[in-house]
């Protein structure tokens, strides 16, 4: 049974391979600086909140919110403008996307997301930069592990009307086999390792980490 | 050297190495002997139906195939050397009379005792009795039944290593096929042709002297295209180069 | 798709001409070879999962209609709505019917080569709906007006500067130089056609019976905007394509992507499970699931080539096929090419009129050594050959000489005379015979013969 440390480290490795930059956040300062650097070195002035428990549980509006950043929060009105009934029209103008993964697989470098606790898929989709906040706790040696938890809940539309596995940025090779990023999905995917409890959230041995 | 020398081996001269290359059976004669067997040849013998089978002549096929299985009824052993040849017999022989049990049960003996020369001497032959000497850098093309149904690919590659003087110099893509395909390169000749040359161009990186295989149909397009491309490299199979020292060279 | 397989034998000459075709194809298979076989060394229970993944899609056949009446029931439960369809005409009228319902004048695609099969782009351009293939080689093929070349990488026939000449002078960007400022272009050309499209149209790579999921595996993050961003989702997926559930589909993830372009997982798999949930922002208010017949069931109750559906569409085969390297996918003439293509195509079309694709293989199996679910083609492919003659396939001339040889090899007699004729006429007219190839004196049979005389 590998320990956590050492399934960062794999992750950590697989992840590198696949052009994801990875990072430790050991206290929520430390997060919030290395989210700074990231939308900063970014240039990301459009930047939207996933609406899941973590997220809200960090309280990060506050501090990323700055002069030139447009931060979009957990405020129903502004998610609501974001929406398909306004042909999306918020959701266009978004460059980063800040939100969080119910698992990741350390062998091959993926992140899980589940749509109901993300409350849909377009922050990890959309905008041209995905910021990832995992929990230590939530990564797991491999496809097979992740499967087994499955299976314990039996019923995988309990999840969400999405399961979506993510390794790596948007990529494509059509163009004479040159590899490409950023084609369609993000360009840049940024991973950052939460190495400190956060208050609120499930404890682990649930199936879904929080 | 693994099993117990049979005490007869039979065998199989494929209809192609027949009629083309005479001196390559006589060279497998030669190195059989010399390695202390008295190979019979029954004369009757003609194809084992591999032509007409490939492009769907089950009829033909089936014929050739129950003359085959009558012919070689009561050898011990047969030695083939063919791949392709030993692959239509070991693999296609019993799927070719599902319908009856005696032929089927024919069929499977007749599988179980047919052997390409390569997995034939690895098996039964104590390799330190073999005395070839061919002084020559060479290559080796993996044909594709060979390699690929019947798993040959080590073996000729240990007998090789036992021949003295010899360099061997591993060519990328050894299994690539080579095109031949038997009918394939007469109903396809560009395509063949295509396919054979960039087996040249892998033949022709390694540098080598001589290119060896175990196919007599392999060996006969590999000469072709070679000339073809004007290409100064020779080619040989693989009982040719063994019985080397027993033999005057050519 | 209006098929072409009949010229085949002109298609592939053509192909071999093709200088730049030559070379995109050596360097794309060369290097997706490379890779796949790089994937799978790394692997250790590689073997073992592919004799389960051909085991499970075995089982599955045997059960097939069990199976897709499940998948009926479990996708309904999620809410998703399921079409049979049995032709390609069923299907496109069916989203055609379902586009003008919903008064759609905007569809984006992801890539399904299903779509392909049913022709669909060419019904939804003749009743003037805008549709966009987003997968950006398929985008590329789509903007140039010709069909994929390669199941992975549908453009690889075609360089980079034909590429940005192509967008230039359809898109109006300037002529870019670097794939980087290419894919961009597209990036940006589709975005919009997501955000307004009223109808995003997939395949899928597999469906769960148990769960009604359906799985898409992709490396652009095209087909998620597709499944999630549009209004409407439609999904055409061949029958063959469900499996029981989970823990079969890990047997198979292992697999795909490996053999497809020796990655261990794509970038992006999304398992969909009906529409956007009420709490959740995005995703699909309605999803519907073409299940395609399109010629499977014929394949499915013919247990010699049913191994023929086994197929994930991953590609290998092609990339290792001497054939396919040489020719590319255009030459066979109809949606799938390489070896599978020989394969199915026949089976789909008939056999007479697609006769060399079977016919134009050496056999050498390269194709069988990387198949992830282990489909037997060249056994396959002798099987068609068998039925091609028993169609009358076969001319009349080629028969004569095949029984005529027979007749030779039964009668030795008869075998030798011709041959000793072959001799003498082989050394009188030396022209006559191929380069390199001349008569000895004697055959061996004779020299034995002369060397051993009764």
């Amino acid at each position: 049974m590998k320990i956590q440390t050492d399934l960062l480290e794999q992750l950590e490795k697989e992840l590198s391979e696949l052009q994801v930059k990875t990072y430790r956040a050991e206290s929520r300062e430390d997060l919030l600086k290395i989210l700074e650097a990231v939308l900063t070195a970014s240039h990301s002035q459009n930047v939207a909140l996933e609406p899941r428990a973590l997220i809200q549980e960090l309280n990060l509006e506050e501090t990323l919110q700055k002069e030139g950043r447009h931060l979009l929060g957990f405020n129903p009105k502004d998610r609501k403008a974001m929406l398909r009934e306004t042909d999306w029209k918020l959701v266009r103008t978004i460059e980063a996307g800040l939100g969080g993964a119910d698992y990741a697989l350390a062998d091959t470098g993926t992140l899980v997301l589940f749509s109901k606790n993300s409350s849909g898929r377009w922050i990890s989709l959309v905008p041209k930069i995905h910021i990832v906040l995992l929990p230590l706790e939530c990564i797991l040696s491999s496809l097979d592990e992740l499967c087994s938890k499955l299976d314990l809940v039996g019923d995988l539309s309990s999840f969400g009307s999405a399961i979506t596995f993510i390794s790596g940025p948007s990529r494509t090779a059509d163009i004479e086999l040159n590899i490409v990023m950023g084609a369609h999905g993000p360009k840049e995917l940024h991973v950052v390792t939460l190495l400190f409890p956060i208050t609120g959230l499930g404890s682990k041995g649930n199936v879904q980490c929080y | 050297m693994g099993l117990n020398p049979p005490t007869s081996i039979t065998l199989f001269i494929p209809c192609l190495m027949d009629v083309f290359y005479p001196n390559m059976a006589q060279d497998l004669v030669i190195l059989l002997k010399n390695l202390g067997f008295s190979p019979k040849y029954p004369q009757a013998q003609t194809c084992c139906g591999q032509p007409a089978f490939n492009q769907g002549f089950i009829k033909q096929a089936k014929a050739l195939a129950q003359r085959f299985l009558t012919i070689f009824d009561s050898a011990e052993l047969i030695v083939c050397p063919s791949g392709s040849c030993t692959a239509m017999v070991r693999k296609h022989y019993p799927e070719l009379f599902p319908q009856d049990p005696e032929l089927l049960a024919k069929a499977q003996r007749m599988a179980d005792k047919i052997f390409e020369v390569s997995q034939f001497l690895i098996q039964f032959v104590s390799l330190e009795k073999l005395k070839a000497s061919f002084p020559f850098t060479v290559t080796y093309h993996d044909a594709c039944h060979s390699n690929r149904i019947l798993g040959i690919h080590e073996q000729p590659r240990k007998l090789l290593s036992q021949v003295h003087g010899l360099t061997l110099i591993e060519m990328e893509s050894s299994g690539a096929c080579c095109g031949f395909g038997g009918l394939f390169s007469q109903k396809y000749p560009n395509l063949s042709q295509a396919i054979g040359l960039e087996k040249v161009k892998a033949v022709r990186k390694t540098g080598a002297q001589w290119v060896i295989s175990n196919d007599p149909g392999c060996l006969m397009n590999l000469r072709r295209r070679l000339q073809e491309q004007k290409v100064p490299i020779g080619v040989k199979h693989l009982v040719e180069v063994l019985a080397s020292n027993y033999t005057h060279e050519k | 798709m209006p098929f072409q397989t009949e010229h085949f034998k002109a298609q592939a000459d053509q192909a071999l001409g093709d200088k730049a075709l030559q070379e995109a194809l050596s360097r794309a298979c060369g290097h997706i070879g490379r890779m796949r076989t790089k994937a799978f060394q790394e692997l250790p229970e590689a073997e073992a999962l592919r004799d389960q993944a051909h085991r499970i899609k075995s089982e599955v056949m045997d059960r097939l209609d069990s199976y897709l009446e499940q998948l009926e029931t479990s996708s309904q439960t999620l809410g998703v709505k399921v079409h049979r369809s049995p032709d390609a005409e069923d299907a496109c009228h069916y989203i055609l019917d379902l586009i003008r319902l919903r008064g759609i004048s905007l569809v984006v695609k992801s890539k399904s080569m299903t779509t392909e099969e049913i022709g669909l782009n060419r019904e939804l351009e003749k009743s003037r709906i805008q549709v966009w293939e987003s997968d950006l080689g398929e985008f590329i093929v789509q903007l140039a007006g010709e069909s994929p070349s390669h199941i992975i990488v549908p453009a690889i026939h075609k360089s980079q500067k034909e590429i940005a000449e192509l967008f230039s002078k359809k898109l109006g960007v300037p002529l870019y130089d670097t794939p980087e400022e290419l894919t961009q272009a597209a990036r940006e050309f589709l975005r919009e056609k997501y955000f307004q499209a009223g109808m995003g149209i997939s395949g899928a790579n597999f469906a769960l019976a148990k769960t009604g999921t359906l799985v898409i595996v992709e490396n652009e993050g095209n087909a998620r905007l597709c499944t999630t961003l549009p209004r409407l989702h439609v999904v055409v997926m061949g029958i063959e394509k469900v499996i029981p559930g989970l823990s079969e589909l890990v047997v198979f993830l292992k697999l795909l992507a490996r053999s497809a372009t020796g990655q261990k997982l794509s970038a992006y798999m999304s398992f969909l499970q009906g529409p956007g949930r009420t709490a959740e922002e995005d995703g699909p208010e309605e999803i519907h699931l073409v299940l395609l017949d399109n010629g499977r069931s014929k394949i499915l109750h013919d247990l010699e080539l049913r191994p023929s559906l086994f197929c994930l569409r991953c590609g290998a085969c092609l990339n290792v096929c001497p054939v396919y390297q040489r020719i590319g996918g255009h030459a066979y003439g109809w949606v799938y090419g390489g070896p599978i293509g020989a394969t199915i195509v026949p089976q789909y079309l008939g056999l007479l009129r697609t006769k060399d694709l079977p016919m134009a293989s050496t056999l050498c199996g390269a194709c069988a050594e990387v198949c992830p679910v282990r489909i037997p083609i060249p056994d396959l492919l002798l099987k068609l050959r068998q039925r091609i003659l028993e169609q009358g396939g076969i001319s009349f001339y080629e028969q004569t000489f095949m029984n005529l040889w027979a007749f030779s090899q039964t009668h030795p007699f008869w075998y030798r005379t011709l041959v000793s004729l072959a001799q003498k006429g082989g050394r009188t007219f030396p022209k006559l015979l191929p380069e390199g190839v001349t008569f000895p004196n004697k055959t061996f049979h004779q020299w034995w013969h002369d060397e051993n005389p009764d």
